[in-house]
């Protein structure tokens, strides 16, 4: 099973496509990952990037103190990669957890 | 002038406990109500207008955000579609926290768009998980309930209690969450109250099993990108935190920007869901003027004397752990966590 490596990268803007430039990779990132404002407003920054196998599976920074005992704190959420869901969506559907 | 002061207060979120009663028994509730709930239709239960009025009284003193819909058990109201439904019309975010077991297609269609279910699991495995809830065919209800809540593409978040019965099966248990859509995950250690204090023994997990739990956590958030937030404080002194740079580690704000003040079910106002202490009746009075009064301040300010002389960089932070657990406990705020002493001596 591949393994999560979290990098750092540089959110690019560019005639409606939202890319993320990892050292001399420039990826897409997939539409799902998250709305075009919240990319927008990550559109020049260095943030995180979390790649799982060839897929980026989340950009953006880890939020910081805003945590809350018992309550999520609105940012605290990723979309997390639609391939990544599925897989675990899969393996726990083999081993009877899930119906399927 | 006036609205400035009527803003100072900084607080972003309330937690509404719409109603005490559930049909789970959980082994760690940490609800002081727990031997004794005012059932669903109690003639004090705020009413559905009351609870919009009282959330606008709260918004009148704060930049609130959001509110956080709890019990007991909140989906045992049929109404709370539409009391979240009101929530949002106002512009805040809604969460509802819950144990997931009560979510029917219909009652999800009357959701308005954008609310955020929590849910808890407590394990991959469904006889410990019902074991743990209290409720037998539990697993299998949340389950169903969460597939719903995802197919009609609500936000979910997961809560994982950690106790001495689950905390080796942390890691499968995210899985499991994120396999059903969670893209958020809290790694609440139990928290002890009176009325679990007795059971301590069985309950808190050893400080091996802990930080055997947080390395699972860890990975998780590693591997699957996923945000943990470890929402119960964890003393520094216990474990050496700083090795799981993957999870989000928070601390009791004590009445500080981050304080999420909780409404009971019949309008009175508490620190936080778990504490008992009443600070205020938002029927009757104003939020400011319950939040600023000297009574709420002396609450937040005990510290432990076993901490004073803490070098830690984050003892300002920490302050003891959950000071609520220290007065729920011993009936002081200047005692230590009983997680931390309970967890130690395990």
């Amino acid at each position: 099973m591949p393994k999560a490596v979290v990098k750092e990268g540089k959110v690019i803007a560019s005639r409606g496509k939202f890319y993320v430039q990892v050292g001399r990779s420039r990826k897409a990132i997939p539409a799902e990952l998250a709305d075009a404002a919240a990319l927008k407003r990550l559109a020049g920054q260095t943030t995180s990037v979390t790649i799982f196998g060839k897929s980026i599976v989340a950009v953006g920074k880890r939020p910081g103190p805003i945590i809350i005992c018992y309550v999520p704190a609105p940012d605290v959420f990723k979309v997390i990669q639609p391939d990544l869901q599925r897989f675990l969506q899969k393996k726990y559907v083999d081993a009877g957890i899930l119906p399927g | 002038m006036v609205q400035q002061r009527k803003q100072s207060l900084a607080f972003e979120n309330v937690v509404v406990e719409v109603t005490q009663a559930c049909h789970h028994r959980c082994l760690h509730c940490y609800n002081f109500w727990r031997e004794e709930r005012a059932p669903v239709k109690d003639p004090e239960t705020l009413s559905r207008p009351e609870i919009l009025e009282i959330v606008r009284k709260v918004r009148r003193d704060t930049p609130l955000r959001q509110v956080a819909l709890s019990g007991g058990e909140p989906l045992l109201r049929s109404d709370l579609p539409e009391i979240a439904t009101d929530l949002t019309n106002e512009g805040l975010n809604v969460v509802v926290i819950t144990s997931g077991t009560l979510l029917s297609d219909e009652r999800l269609e009357r959701f308005p768009a954008g609310t955020v279910f929590e849910f808890t699991l407590f394990s991959i495995d469904a006889e410990l998980h019902d074991r743990i809830a209290g409720h037998q065919g539990a697993f299998a209800k949340v389950i169903r309930g969460i597939q719903r809540a995802g197919q009609h593409n609500f936000r979910l978040a997961l809560a994982c209690v950690i106790n001495r019965l689950n905390a080796h099966d942390v890691l499968q248990t995210i899985e499991l969450g994120i396999a059903l859509k969670a893209e958020a995950a809290l790694f609440n250690r139990i928290n002890l109250t009176n009325s679990t204090m007795p059971l301590a023994d069985q309950l808190v997990p050893t400080k091996e099993q802990l930080a055997q739990a947080l390395g699972a956590a860890d990975e998780a958030a590693h591997r699957y990108g996923i945000s943990i937030a470890v929402s119960v404080p964890i003393p520094p002194c216990m474990i050496d935190i700083s090795q799981y740079k993957n999870l989000h580690f928070g601390w009791c704000p004590r009445g500080g920007e981050g304080a999420y003040y909780t409404v009971s079910y019949n309008g009175l106002v508490r620190p936080c869901n778990h504490s008992s202490m009443i600070l205020g009746d938002l029927r009757k009075e104003g939020f400011a003027e319950i939040v600023r009064r000297e009574q709420t301040d002396t609450y937040w300010k005990p510290i432990p004397p076993e901490c004073e002389d803490c070098r830690h960089p984050l003892r300002d932070s920490c302050r003891g752990g959950c000071l609520a657990a220290s007065y729920e406990c011993y009936g002081a705020g200047n005692r230590i966590d009983p997680f931390v002493t309970t967890c130690l001596s395990a």
